[in-house]
């Protein structure tokens, strides 16, 4: 039963950051795997700005986010569009966000150093019993975000219009074009919230572990496998693939030992991309004319 | 005051298929491009809604160019395009497929809605509002398609083969929609059709492509009854 609780919340630390590459996925077909490098920097952000008494957490979290959306919709125009020039098969984008997480990842070691600094900034301390389990209330609160976060994009996605046209883009971006809009400034915005997000995952997790230049790569192999789990053409796939990723993993580490609950969350991976390769909430992408 | 497509050159990576086209479509009038598969007609159209580079020759509309803008700046100026094949976003509705079309037409608002006139008269349209567009058929995502079109309140339309796939009965009421589209929005259109004959029976003024230039041109009651085009595209023998 622990294990169960304990996993459902980790599930949600590893779904909320799931969703940034879940949005990227969505309308523009490309991952951006710097994603643990953004975590880092929206943390030190954070950080940098902690002493700024006059602005209540919410607005340092804000710091945070918007520093990361700008470099995210930044790295989108400059590192990802120029490296898909060619059409679907062209992945050239792959390596070029590869290379963005190492030059981030170096910049913020040679500004910060490698070791962990602790965080204060939005921490909530002490732990809550939820079903006879202690968790600590600070995950229970990224867990909860998860959730949020997922509603609000879901109703975000059906009920307003940039939701609506990034619908649109996910399925056609040339005929989106032919609208009037641009694929490629969709691609920007959804770029700046998915590292928003990002940021906003980084700071909340850093106030647990300390923020420090490698801080996002644990991260950054559990949230794909969650988001490739649930499927990453679907807003929901992220919760569904971070319970399933979440509780199997700390349910066979709790019966058989740590390293091989991190072993069957990717075997989980491998059966579900045998079975739906699409994930299990995704979309087959549709064969148009 | 119209379209122009001036000496026009382009191409796919290193096949140029396009040879210099000329042509002109004024504001109102409606002009049929004709000619065989493969001779350009989708490559002209793409080109001008932005979707293909061009090579050289210029694109004007009212005389100043915009051969260099974007496709989604082409759109929003009011150069709209019906796309082969219809490209309906396939998992939007009817009513999300026309809401994007407005999407186009952002800022130049004002004066009656040009979709209200359309739905009135096809009252299907309104029958299968929250109809998702993969669901419908050819002819009804064809009206779609047009009314989408409409909605983003085009001063010049190019129609890519929209009789296409289509029986002659659902072609007749897409041609008798085309000629609606032309009396209420007063845009210019340009029809490229491969079935010759409803297209230059519809339109003012016809050009003929072949292999990427153009053959012929001038009145379409004229292109009609010349003899290559009897031959060549309306299956009269010679
Ligand atoms: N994506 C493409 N890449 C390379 N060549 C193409 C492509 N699309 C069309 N073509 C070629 O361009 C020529 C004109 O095609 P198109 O403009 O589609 O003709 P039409 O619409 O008149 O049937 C054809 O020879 C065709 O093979
Ligand atoms: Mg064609």
């Amino acid at each position: 039963m622990d294990a169960l609780v304990l996993g459902l919340v980790l599930g949600g630390l590893y779904a909320l950051l799931a969703q940034s590459f879940v949005l990227t996925f969505i309308t523009t077909k490309t991952l951006n795997f710097a994603v643990g490098e953004f975590v880092a920097l929206g943390a030190f952000v954070v950080l940098a700005v902690a002493g700024w008494s006059w602005l209540p957490d919410v607005g340092k979290l804000a710091v945070g986010v918007l520093v990361a959306a700008v470099v995210g919709a930044a790295a989108y125009r400059f590192l990802v569009v120029p490296f898909m020039t060619e059409g679907e098969h062209d992945v050239r984008w792959l390596l070029s966000t590869v290379a963005l997480s190492f030059v981030m990842l170096n910049l913020i070691t040679n500004v910060e150093g490698p070791s962990p600094q602790r965080s204060e900034t939005a921490r909530l301390s002490g732990a809550v019993d939820v079903l006879g389990a202690g968790v600590s209330k600070q995950q229970l609160l990224i867990a909860v975000l998860a959730v949020v976060v997922t509603v609000l994009l879901v109703v975000a996605s059906k009920k307003t219009s940039a939701g609506l046209v990034m619908r649109a883009v996910s399925q056609d971006p040339e005929t989106t074009s032919l609208m009037g809009v641009s694929p490629r400034l969709v691609g920007m915005v959804t770029y700046a919230v998915a590292m928003g997000i990002a940021a906003l995952t980084g700071t909340l997790y850093a106030a647990t572990v300390g923020a420090s230049p490698v801080m996002g790569a644990p991260l950054l192999v559990a949230s794909i496998a969650v988001a490739v789990v649930g499927g990453l053409s679907s807003l929901w796939g992220p919760l569904l693939g971070g319970a399933l990723y979440g509780v199997l993993s700390e349910v066979t580490s709790y019966e058989f030992g740590a390293i091989w609950g991190e072993t069957a969350g990717l075997l989980l991976v491998i059966v579900v991309l045998v079975w739906r390769p699409q994930g299990l909430l995704g979309r087959r992408t549709e064969v148009k004319l | 005051m119209s379209l122009e497509v001036d000496r026009l050159e382009c191409g796919y990576d290193r096949a140029p298929i396009l040879h210099g086209v000329s042509l002109r479509v004024g504001p109102g009038e409606l002009v049929a491009v004709v000619g065989s598969n493969g001779a350009g007609k989708t490559t002209l159209v793409r080109t001008i809604a932005g979707l293909l580079t061009v090579r050289s020759g210029d694109l004007r509309v009212d005389g100043s160019s915009f051969a260099r803008t974007s496709a989604a700046r082409r759109a929003r100026s009011g150069i709209v395009m019906v796309p082969e094949g219809r490209r309906l976003f396939p998992q939007l509705t009817v009513g999300e497929n026309i809401e994007m079309g407005r999407r186009a037409a952002r800022g130049r608002t004002g004066g009656e809605d040009p979709v209200a006139a359309l739905l009135d008269a096809f009252p299907i349209l309104t029958e299968r509002w929250d109809q998702q567009a993969n669901l419908l058929s050819g002819g009804e995502q064809q009206m779609v398609a047009l009314t989408r079109a409409v909605a983003a309140r085009p001063r010049y339309l190019l129609l890519d083969e929209p009789s296409l796939g289509l029986s002659p009965l659902k072609t007749l009421e897409v041609f008798r929609l085309i000629e609606m589209i032309r009396e209420r929005t007063g845009a210019g259109i340009l029809l490229v059709e491969q079935m010759a004959d409803q297209a230059l029976q519809a339109a003012d003024r016809a050009y003929v492509l072949e292999l990427g230039r153009v053959s012929m041109e001038g009145p379409a009651a004229e292109v009609r009854a010349s003899d290559e085009v009897r031959r060549a595209y309306l299956g009269v023998a010679g």
